[in-house]
């Protein structure tokens, strides 16, 4: 496995050096704000389990031993598992239902035949069985390699492909009107 | 690589040959190289990939970043070189506070009655009072 990028910021965070947790949080809130938000659709919740995942990131630096799971991974993992919590709790919770229309990226800077192409996807993509999401949000999304996101998964790399399959199967009908306007 | 890996190779992981696996990338460039067809299979897995990247999300603003950043604990309180310091700080504390200690001491002495100052006795222990001279070798501690 190639030396893990994030090793020698986790080290100076475990040593609490000065500017280290704002360079970390430079680096990795987007990415895992972004995992969240695409996976729950709603960008309160996607901003708790933000902190949360760097607040457990905070509390694990000084034990982390690099050699086994990229950080990163290790991270999207506890964003992963805050995620289905949540996901789980909108299932026993009927009134907690994910929100009729998922958080589309608003973009009022943007055009509106983009924001509308992006509110289209961002349902689409919140209507699909939540691995076959999982998987297009890390392997599209967060571009992590099959192998990476099979291991994230718990799945076999066969498994993760038929995920995506159908995955990108139910998309593209789902986003057959849209694809034909453009 | 046959046609038929190709094309699910491209249902699967899109268009973009950086996310196809690694493995499998050189022979699916060969294919696709030597393959009309196979072109028309990635236009295809193009255009999901176009409506896909569609959904795009805004960074997160300056005012969260401060707020996560700020959840990290103060660590460097605890570092072993900080508290060697502070054990430092500490010794050179006591110090100071021997040498006031025996400044105070020689002040209130030399500020006894004209009385006392005559005997011969006190006299001598001025002057051995005058004489104290406290260890400043504190780099050790």
């Amino acid at each position: 496995m190639s030396p893990d990028p994030d090793e020698a910021l986790i080290a100076r965070i475990a040593r609490g050096e000065p500017g280290a947790a704002d360079a970390f949080v430079a680096a990795k809130l987007g990415r895992i704000l972004s995992l969240a938000r695409r996976m729950l659709g709603d960008p309160v919740e996607a901003e708790d389990v933000a902190q949360e995942v760097f607040l457990r990131v905070w509390r694990h630096a000084a034990s982390w031993r690099p050699g086994q799971a990229r950080f990163d991974t290790w991270m999207h993992r506890v964003a992963l598992n805050l995620c289905y919590d949540r996901l789980r709790r909108r299932r026993e919770q009927p009134y907690a239902d994910p929100p009729d229309t998922p958080d589309p990226g608003p973009g009022p800077d943007r055009g509106l035949e983009a924001s509308d192409a992006g509110r289209a996807v961002a349902e689409a993509m919140a209507k699909l069985p939540n691995r076959q999401r999982e998987a297009i949000v890390l392997c599209h999304y967060q571009e992590l390699g099959n192998i990476e996101a099979s291991e994230l998964m718990g799945i076999s790399v066969e498994a993760l492909e038929s995920l995506l399959a159908r995955a990108r199967r139910s998309l593209r009908a789902m986003l057959k009107p849209l694809a034909d306007r453009l | 690589m046959d046609d038929e890996r190709f094309e699910v190779l491209v249902a699967t992981y899109g268009a973009d040959a950086a996310r196809w696996p690694d493995a499998e990338r050189a022979l699916a460039l060969r294919h696709l190289a030597a393959t009309p067809d196979a072109h028309k299979r990635r236009a295809e897995a193009k255009q999901l990939d176009g409506l896909l990247d569609a959904w795009r999300l805004d960074a997160p603003g300056a005012d969260l970043q401060r707020r996560v950043a700020a959840t990290a604990p103060l660590a460097r309180l605890l570092r072993p070189r900080t508290l060697w310091l502070s054990a430092a700080g500490l010794a050179a504390a006591c110090v100071v506070g021997v040498l006031v200690g025996a400044d105070v001491e020689r002040t209130t002495l030399h500020a006894q009655p004209a009385s006392e100052q005559s005997d011969p006795a006190v006299t001598a222990a001025l002057d051995g009072a005058s004489e104290f001279t406290p260890n400043l070798d504190v780099g050790s501690t």
